[in-house]
């Protein structure tokens, strides 16, 4: 499902990996017209990448489900926009457009000579957001940012971990990348608004590296007070939620999560431990005691004591139990997409739900240059002839060349 | 100079962590943010009572509970039977236009809508902490109160789609954000690889894929290395003094495999070298490797110094803080601090 609020906006996607591409289709599910832009020797390194039934198949390029995942809803249309054509042709598509999404590393954005003060001259009226690693200035700025290694740079790993002095852990996700994904799709809204409403054209520029130090105000603020450094303490927090923590359950493998956020769940966990009053507990035998409790229960009977005495708890889930869980079906969060190579696969919705906002059904991630005609022909009235130059000139192409 | 959320009037209402964190946003986007008058007061802890205000910044506190009649969106982070006692007032402000954005741990219906959730709760739902941590440990959550937060990014979101089209004439809305699902959004390759492949991750120190790809001691430290191309491998391998392992497909095809054997030569090489070095020498053989910094050596950064990123906080009480720059910057065009809190950079006020 995806929404038609930004109907009749046309973004154009310079993007590779996560960051740039998951902005870009968080307002292709709000709507928005997204035309993915890849170069016919460089097509999005994702397309190989989670490979349907773990079989690169024929063709290997539209079986990444990582490109299909956060490519839903888009327009594909293949520019070697390092040809004078084919800059000729991405420039021109630009003037067309509203919005123009990129996260290539500054030096590339250089080379491609997608400047501030050309995008201005030839398209005054297009919206520009850069989301480069670690910004277009800086003594970092040509370092190479992955989500893991930005995850370091901004604190997050300095606190992610067991705090029993082994090293600290990676993410789940490497988390630097959805973090500038939604502030990207927020700059692109926010810019429709400040343009609709001040007629300010906006060229906005948003650093990975910036983007998730902005999500942990609290790590350097406690530095700051505190005089030292946070450290990594398992699960447990001690100044939000308190107590708080992962607990085994009697099943294998089998855990929770227990956090409580006020005096009133904490009086209600001290009661159903069988602690009385709150001065009796300490903070080590409530935890202790919780781990008792736990070990004698399976996790869902568990979560169930737990939430139905007012205390927020969770099964720790596996991705296969998560899309399975009975909230997650009821809810609907992931939706069927058909694709007209293979069979249809359930893809996790947009985060928002909008009430009273007009649905337009999904479309399956582009096949690779699946629009070149629509946009050629169609956006930029070139003939049939010019686009078959394309082709042979090796501007366009419909298949990677992968030599 | 114009900021690109002038003349946006936001009521905020409960005492969630995601919405104090999208209001704030909202305020530095230049939106009015005014705030329900808070329930008498708890203790807090320190740390969190300074979470709190630094949330609160650049907003105004409201004279009593009741939404004011001239705003345009009402950011809630309370309870869902509060939400549920207050339905007719919200019904009435949709239809006047207004946006009411709901962030509640499981969204406004289904069975466990009613259920308490926190952000580790969350993220253990959502398939976060099974990911997350030793093969052999307890899962394991992030540091910090980033799953609230990214609620609250997506609270953002809805709320700015929800005033697009309201300004189109479609109408006023309910926007139902949920910390469950925020987590979902969040998910990369682990669900798919269950609906697609049919296997079920779970956690690893090392990468599921590549190697080497994770977080290693090093002589003062920790750094992370990303080593996912070829040109990352064969690069590396001349770094630690394996150049035959670099030229060769069946290493950089089955790294994974041999991980231990590659380890016995990476660590030794990473255990002679501060972060400073291996993370220079990396990058200038465009290898992704990073430090692991702590929070303060974050604020010294000379990266983030140079671009002015941090800025000066008065806060109510105590001497003033550094703390974070907006995440967009225009260089021209947009006003983009919170006027009167923060908009000072943090190297010019000290």
């Amino acid at each position: 499902m995806r929404y038609d609020i930004l109907r009749g906006v046309r973004v154009v996607e310079l993007g590779s990996a996560w960051a740039g591409p998951f902005a870009a289709r968080l307002l292709a599910d709000l709507g928005a017209e997204v035309i993915k832009v890849e170069a016919p020797r460089r097509p999005d390194m994702v397309r190989f990448s989670v490979y349907l039934d773990d079989d690169a198949g024929e063709p290997a390029w539209e079986r990444g489900a990582h490109y299909q995942k956060f490519s839903r809803n888009k327009k594909s249309c293949i520019i070697d926009v390092q040809s004078a054509r084919g800059r000729e042709l991405f420039l021109r598509l630009l003037a067309k457009s509203d919005i123009f999404l990129e996260n290539n590393t500054p030096r590339v954005r250089e080379q491609l000579g997608l400047t501030d003060d050309v995008l201005r001259e030839v398209a005054p009226n297009l919206v520009c957001i850069s989301m480069p690693g670690f910004g277009l200035t800086g003594p970092y700025r040509d370092y190479l940012a992955y989500g893991l290694t930005v995850e370091g740079f901004s604190g997050l790993s300095s606190v992610t971990g067991y705090g029993d002095g082994s090293p600290p852990t990676r993410s789940a996700v490497p988390y630097g990348d959805p973090v500038a994904g939604v502030y990207g799709a927020i700059a692109g809204v926010v810019a429709l608004l400040g343009k609709r409403r001040h007629g300010v054209v906006s060229h906005l520029e948003l650093s990975q590296h910036e983007a998730l130090i902005t999500m942990l105000p609290d790590l350097l603020l406690r530095a700051q007070t505190e005089g030292n450094d946070p450290q990594p303490q398992d699960n447990r927090d001690g100044i939000v939620y308190d107590p708080q923590g992962v607990f085994a359950c009697a099943g294998e493998d089998e855990w929770i999560a227990i956090s409580v956020s006020n005096g009133k769940e904490r009086d209600a966990l001290l009661r159903l431990l069988g602690l009385s009053a709150r001065a009796d507990a300490s903070d080590l035998d409530l935890h202790r005691a919780l781990e008792g409790w736990a070990r004698q229960r399976r996790r869902d009977e568990a979560v169930d004591i737990l939430q139905g005495a007012g205390i927020p708890a969770g099964p720790v889930l596996s991705p296969r139990e998560m899309t399975e869980h009975e909230q997650v079906e009821a809810r609907q969060v992931y939706e069927d997409v058909a694709h007209p190579l293979y069979r249809t696969l359930p893809y996790s919705r947009i985060p928002i739900r909008i009430s009273g906002a007009a649905e337009q059904a999904d479309s399956h991630a582009p096949l690779f240059g699946e629009h070149n005609d629509e946009v050629f022909s169609g956006l930029l009235g070139l003939s049939h002839d010019e686009i078959q130059q394309l082709y042979d000139q090796g501007v366009t192409a419909d298949a990677p060349d992968l030599t | 100079m114009v900021a690109p959320l002038d003349g946006i009037r936001v009521f905020e209402t409960g005492e969630n962590l995601s919405a104090a964190f999208a209001g704030r946003l909202l305020r530095g986007l230049g939106a009015n943010v005014i705030v329900s008058p808070p329930t008498p007061a708890r203790a807090l802890h320190p740390a969190h009572a300074t979470l709190r205000d630094y949330l609160a910044s650049g907003k105004a506190v409201a004279e009593t509970t009741a939404l004011p009649g001239d705003v345009h969106l009402w950011l809630d982070g309370r309870p869902l039977e509060a939400i549920t006692e207050t339905h007719e007032a919200s019904e009435a402000f949709q239809t006047r236009g207004g946006v009411h954005v709901a962030i509640t741990p499981f969204g406004l219906d289904g069975p466990w809508a009613d259920r308490r959730a926190t952000g580790i709760v969350a993220s253990a739902m959502g398939g976060f902490l099974h990911l997350c941590g030793d093969e052999n440990g307890a899962p394991l959550k992030n540091g910090g109160y980033i799953i609230e937060f990214q609620a609250g990014l997506f609270a953002v979101l809805g709320a700015l789609a929800g005033l697009l089209k309201a300004d189109a004439g479609n109408g006023g809305s309910m926007v139902d954000v949920s910390l469950l699902e925020s987590v979902i959004a969040f998910q990369e390759r682990a669900d798919l690889a269950w609906t697609h492949q049919g296997q079920d991750w779970r956690r690893t120190r090392r990468h599921e894929v590549a190697h080497p790809f994770t977080i290693f001691p090093c002589a003062d430290g920790f750094v992370s290395l990303a080593v996912g191309t070829a040109r990352h491998w064969s690069n590396l391998c001349l770094l630690i003094g394996r150049p035959e392992w670099g030229d060769d497909p069946d290493w950089l095809l089955n790294r994974l495999v041999r991980a231990d054997q590659i380890d016995a030569a990476l660590l030794p090489w990473l255990a002679q070298h501060t972060a400073d070095e291996i993370v220079r020498r990396c990058q200038e053989v465009f290898i992704p490797c990073g430090p692991v910094l702590t929070a303060s050596q974050v604020l010294a950064d000379a990266h983030l110094r140079e671009r002015e990123f941090f800025r000066t906080w008065r806060r109510p009480s105590g001497p003033p803080l550094m703390v974070p720059g907006s995440p967009f910057r225009s260089e021209w065009d947009w006003m983009l601090e919170a006027p009167g809190d923060s908009g000072v950079p943090a190297e010019a006020a000290s």
